[in-house]
């Protein structure tokens, strides 16, 4: 009997002082190590006032720290070839790096001293906003109108200010954002009991463990006064639905982006196995993208959209499109369900990636689990014409009966006449 | 067919249930984009409803295309891929070169497929003659001199490490040294192909009219600065480079992706599957060597060889 993705891997996990879960991964085979620290705030954490400052504080902990500078920093990571990264989610930031698995220990320090203890030096703070506003212009630049998805689908969908929040940041943060107010927020969110530690590599599990443990143990965390914000999800409320016109000068074409309520993703079921494949069959019609998820699969457990962008410029409703899944043959089917299972093993076969969502699962999920389950059934799927059909009508059919909020993004009046 | 001529790199890999075939073919800067959407349009055609993942990558003179999928869709893949690409002009693009990372028990038939398609390896170092172009814009001058890729005269590993002395971490000797000439000048130096074989191409720029100092003093000081570095930063380097050839190994369409790359680009792709032996085995004389052969074809140029 084949054993599942998961069991091919050697995993331990314990919590650490100060509360931080650690969890190693083992693969013996690979030639890097990586290690992620992620925590549980991201920008539907943000209150009113705080919009893009989640984001800010992700570029600031690659500032200066207390106990090294950035440029210090990159030279340390310059010289050993290391890769890093950092991203902000709905409902979780990470930090990450990869490089040699000897190098495992300086890049475990490094991150939680920058995560835990950054410097917040005004000159760099302002930088970081233009950084901000930057990469938000230039993510919406090539989008016909510059309007995408998210950030604009999703405060269309949502009424309540969690959900419905822009928290890309842009340079309005110059007037918000004072160095005390990121110290605050830092406090909040950036606790050792909220975050979870992963590293993955060659070594031996407990050798894992021992170094994530040493260079926790080594830091001093001051008690937060703030608590933790009640939860943001129970607070989800959506708008009534909206069907908005963009006039776009100089537009060749359409485009319709589309959005229903996701499926929740807190466990594997039936539906969202369904809307990963509607997802997939949608995505592989010439002119359609779509996700299920706005930022893609499971990187959130409840509160998602199913996102649809449609540049075939023809506007077909959206539950028009979904109803006609239902006819597809068989080979077609067949190649949505590789097309699902491959989109979510790239999850777990790219080590770097598995290390990210060992973090993700564990933080949202409590369970580090969870995406090896997804492909396993997926593969486990893929070859059940019959199932997949069910499944495939029954999310296709749900999901046309939901309300879709839709922007059409199209060339002004003038030019089409 | 002994397997070091064989023209498909195969590394087995058992992290995906889909093995990875990445195709890269030589071609000519003139001709890159017209290949590529000749083959991308057929390549559509020829398969309607996709794979699980593709990706076409090309520039400096390659063009590569990575595909996963199940391992009877990847052969039928592969000949219409022959189909198409014997459709190309064969003016545009080379015989493919092949890496495929993946379970390899059970795949001897996509590997005779994949032999069938690809072209041998090429053993036979090109002779490229060291030129130089100039231009002026805006008060700067641009120096561009490009010439032969080491890689035949001082081995695949040798020439990565030198590479990286020039270019990467933080002691980047080129940066630091050109720093010291002043005059707004830079000095870069990359890898592409030229008349489909591996080239090397130094680009420096500076106010004014100076580019020729600029690379006077590079010759210069280069070969003493290799000099001045000790034994420990000769393993800080090997260090660096085993990390950048040891990252292609984060996921395995990254892994054949790169290997092709290496593959068609001429450099080495031993280096990717067995990095650290490959710069275990550099002596300081390598290396040395190595910067030399960089440094042919600007003195060449300048009339020192």
């Amino acid at each position: 009997m084949n054993s599942t993705s998961f069991e091919r891997f050697h995993v331990r996990s314990e919590t650490l002082e100060h509360g931080a879960c650690a969890i190693a991964v083992q693969n013996p085979k690979a030639r890097n190590s990586t290690f992620v620290l992620a925590i549980a705030s991201g920008m539907r954490h943000e209150q009113p006032g705080e919009e893009g400052m989640m984001h800010l504080l992700e570029h600031v902990v690659y500032q200066d720290s207390v106990a090294i500078s950035s440029s210090e920093r990159q030279t340390e990571m310059n010289n050993i070839g290391a890769v890093m990264g950092g991203h902000t989610h709905m409902d979780y930031t990470e930090f990450y790096e990869t490089a040699l698995p000897s190098d495992l220990p300086g890049m475990v320090a490094r991150v939680i001293e920058q995560v835990f203890h950054p410097a917040f030096n005004a000159d760099q703070i302002k930088a970081q906003i233009h950084a901000v506003a930057t990469e938000r212009a230039q993510r919406l630049a090539p989008a016909p109108g510059g309007i995408l998805p998210f950030p604009h689908l999703t405060c269309q969908f949502w009424d309540d200010y969690a959900h419905g929040h822009d928290g890309t940041g842009d340079e309005t943060l110059f007037s918000r954002v004072s160095i005390d107010r990121l110290k605050d927020l830092h406090a909040k969110n950036y606790r050792p009991e909220q975050a979870v530690l992963v590293a993955f590599g060659p070594q031996d599990p407990s050798e894992m463990l021992r170094i994530l443990a040493e260079n926790m143990a080594s830091l001093s965390f001051a008690e937060s006064a703030q608590k933790f914000a009640s939860s943001h999800r129970s607070q989800a409320r959506q708008n009534e639905v909206k069907h908005q016109l963009m006039p776009v000068p100089g537009l060749a074409t359409r485009r319709l982006l589309a959005a229903t309520s996701a499926v929740h993703a807190q466990s594997i079921s039936a539906s969202l196995l369904g809307d990963l494949l509607v997802a997939s069959l949608l995505s592989l019609q010439t002119g359609l993208d779509s996700s299920a998820g706005i930022f893609g699969p499971a990187d959130l457990v409840e509160n998602d959209l199913f996102i649809l962008v449609d540049d075939t410029g023809l506007e077909l409703d959206p539950a028009h499109r979904l109803r006609a899944l239902t006819t597809v043959d068989d080979a077609v089917l067949g190649s949505a369900a590789k097309k699902a299972l491959f989109a979510a093993e790239k999850s777990v076969h790219d080590d770097e990636r598995l290390a990210r969502t060992t973090a993700r699962d564990m933080l949202l999920r409590g369970t580090p689990e969870f995406a090896h389950e997804l492909v396993d059934q997926l593969r486990h799927l893929s070859d059940q014409t019959q199932q997949l059909r069910r499944l495939l009508e029954s999310s296709a059919l749900r999901l046309a009966a939901q309300p879709w909020h839709t922007i059409s993004v199209a060339p002004t009046l003038q030019e089409v006449a | 067919m002994n397997a070091s001529t064989l023209p498909i790199l195969a590394i087995p890999d058992d992290r995906s249930l889909f093995p990875v075939l990445s195709l890269a073919w030589r071609t000519d800067p003139q001709h890159e984009r017209e290949a590529r959407e000749l083959l991308a349009k057929g390549l559509a055609q020829s398969d309607r409803w996709g794979h699980p993942w593709r990706q076409i990558t090309g520039d400096s003179g390659s063009m590569i295309l990575t595909v996963a999928a199940e391992q009877p869709r990847l052969e039928r893949w592969l000949h219409a891929v022959a189909d198409e690409s014997s459709r190309v002009k064969s003016g545009l693009v080379s015989k493919p070169m092949i890496a495929m990372v993946g379970k390899l028990a059970g795949a001897e038939n996509l590997l005779a497929t994949a032999t069938d398609l690809c072209g041998a390896k090429s053993s036979q170092p090109m002779t490229l003659p060291s030129k130089m172009q100039q231009n002026s814009v805006e008060g700067y001058q641009r120096t561009l001199i490009t010439g032969e890729d080491p890689i035949h005269h001082a081995g695949a590993a040798a020439s990565f490490l030198a590479l990286c002395l020039l270019t990467g971490g933080s002691w980047a000797l080129l940066p630091k040294l050109v720093e010291d000439l002043g005059n707004a000048a830079t000095a870069q130096i990359s890898r592409n192909l030229i008349q489909r074989g591996p080239a090397i191409t130094w680009q420096g720029i500076c106010q004014g009219t100076g580019g020729m100092q600029v690379f006077e003093y590079l010759v210069h000081a280069l070969p003493s600065q290799l000099k001045s570095i000790g034994e420990d930063q000769v393993q800080e380097l090997k260090h660096f480079g085993l990390a950048n050839l040891s990252r292609a190994w984060r996921s395995p369409t990254e892994l054949a992706h790169t290997a092709s790359q290496y593959q068609v680009m001429g450099w080495g792709p031993s280096l990717i599957t067995d990095a650290h032996s490959e710069l275990g085995r550099v002596t300081r004389d390598d290396l040395e060597h190595a910067m030399d052969c960089l440094l042919r074809p600007v003195l060449e140029v300048l009339g020192r060889s």
